[in-house]
């Protein structure tokens, strides 16, 4: 199955680790759309549907947390999986992510086969 | 001088990032005031939240190069400069969230954009910081010094007029 | 059923099936499997240190003694008898923290890092491991059914993907 997926973070290097990630563990990528923040996924989602978001949480403009509220607060979004990756591992955080609707999470800094453990567990193993 | 939990949280935070996903096992090494004839690249973050401040990150050029690399998983000839601020960026973004969570687990904080520090620029210090803690180590052909300091939030007065 | 061993610093190949590749005393070493199920190829190696640069030389002489000269071998020599790399299930046992006889703590430890960072830089991730602790182990993968069989602390078991350290759902 070929995969759309946006990859949300207002860092470069950790967005071409989290699409090595996802590669890697034979997610086949037709297309891998990459936001800043917030807002950027929000635009880039206006014109183009995807299969899964991953997205960070401390972004400058539009944050994780806020993204995650427009995505649930939209009818056709909410279907998407998003996936939370962050640095921030606090109890407070991990509370609301989950009433925010996010279907997985894993907090930086994690080995590469955590992640693939989180994302077949919220997409299903892509080498089935 | 027996070690205050702020620093055994900035040094478990370094060790942890770096080794899950830059694959360094770090030495501790004394934090040591003079250049690298290699030259340095230094980034600095501000963080908000309780506590707020600020973390410094310098890590020794040709160590920056390589574990750049590493993290990217390409070769490091074919590596630009930029990409490697980006990486170095990444991972001071890394170790402050890290720290951050161990020492206020029920806190929100928020972590500002790192900022590469042009050369000959003197990171920020704020002499009226609450705590300060400096860890060093050694990385493969370089050494990586984190100094992060926090001002205590019932003085912001303290603070406000430093900066 | 066929049992091939593996030596310290060392490397064996196996296909077509009915073969078991083994290796023992696996302490600060560590043990690479690698097999594709389709083609059945399988590869064990076992390295002992995690940096040729230490000794050029003796990485000429034996590149299985070391990480960064004896994987991407294993590699290659794998993948040239039909195996792909997108099809390989790869697991790794030891790594332990051993006192050896120069006292050289962390050899396991390093050992591991060096394991991770070359199978990333190979665009490869683990699908199981052993590592660390203190005690050694010893590894069996048969090449019929791609199963790898470890025995730790005296109790043999298969070597599956576990729970992973952190994340969730």
């Amino acid at each position: 199955m070929a995969y759309r997926v946006l990859i949300v973070d207002d860092s470069p290097a950790m967005r071409s680790f989290v699409r090595r990630v996802m590669e890697l563990s034979g997610f086949d990528l037709s297309v891998c759309f990459e936001a800043g923040d917030g807002g950027e996924a929000l635009k880039v989602l206006r014109s183009e549907w995807v299969d899964a978001i991953l997205t960070d949480i401390n972004m400058p403009g539009m944050d994780g947390e806020e993204l995650l509220r427009r995505l649930s607060a939209d009818e056709l979004l909410r279907a998407i999986p998003a996936i939370v990756i962050s640095t921030d591992a606090t109890t407070n955080r991990m509370d609301r992510l989950a009433t925010l609707g996010a279907r997985g999470y894993i907090t930086k800094p994690f080995v590469p086969e955590d992640l693939r453990a989180v994302l077949e567990r919220t997409l299903g193993d892509p080498n089935v | 001088m027996s070690e205050t939990p702020f620093h055994r949280a900035l040094r478990d935070s370094v060790q942890e990032v770096l080794e899950k996903m830059f694959f360094v096992e770090p030495v501790e090494e004394p934090p040591g005031e003079a250049g690298s004839p290699d030259g340095i690249m230094a980034v600095q973050l501000a963080f908000e939240g309780l506590p707020s401040g600020v973390l410094t990150l310098c890590v020794t050029s040709a160590a920056a190069r390589q574990i750049a690399a590493d993290f990217l998983g390409e070769d490091e000839s074919g590596l630009s400069p930029a990409k490697v601020e980006e990486v170095v960026c990444e991972l001071a973004n890394m170790i402050c969230g890290s720290v951050l969570s161990r020492v206020e687990s029920s806190a929100t904080f928020r972590l500002a954009s790192p900022r590469i520090l042009l050369a000959g620029e003197r990171p920020i210090r704020r002499e009226a910081a609450a705590r300060r803690a400096v860890h060093a180590v050694a990385i493969g052909s370089g050494t990586l010094t984190a100094s992060m300091e926090t001002r205590d939030p019932v003085c912001p007065q303290a603070a406000e007029s430093v900066s | 059923m066929d049992q091939i061993v593996v030596g310290m610093a060392d490397c064996r190949i196996a296909e077509g099936g009915g073969q078991v590749l083994a290796t023992f005393a696996l302490g600060s070493c560590i043990g690479l499997a690698i097999y594709d199920p389709q083609t059945k190829v399988g590869g064990l190696l076992h390295f002992m240190l995690p940096d040729s640069g230490i000794d050029p030389a003796r990485a000429k002489a034996n590149p299985f003694m070391f990480a960064d000269t004896g994987i991407p071998l294993l590699l290659e020599k794998v993948c040239g008898r039909g195996a792909m790399k997108r099809r390989l299930v790869v697991r790794a046992a030891g790594g332990a923290q051993m006192m050896d006889q120069e006292n050289v703590f962390e050899i396991g430890k390093r050992n591991y890092l060096a394991l991770r960072k070359i199978l990333w830089k190979s665009g490869i991730l683990l699908h199981a491991e052993a590592v660390g602790g203190v005690r050694s182990r010893t590894v069996r993968l048969d090449t019929s059914t791609g199963k790898l069989w470890l025995v730790e602390g005296g109790e043999q078991r298969e070597l599956v993907a576990g729970a992973p350290r952190q994340g969730g759902n």
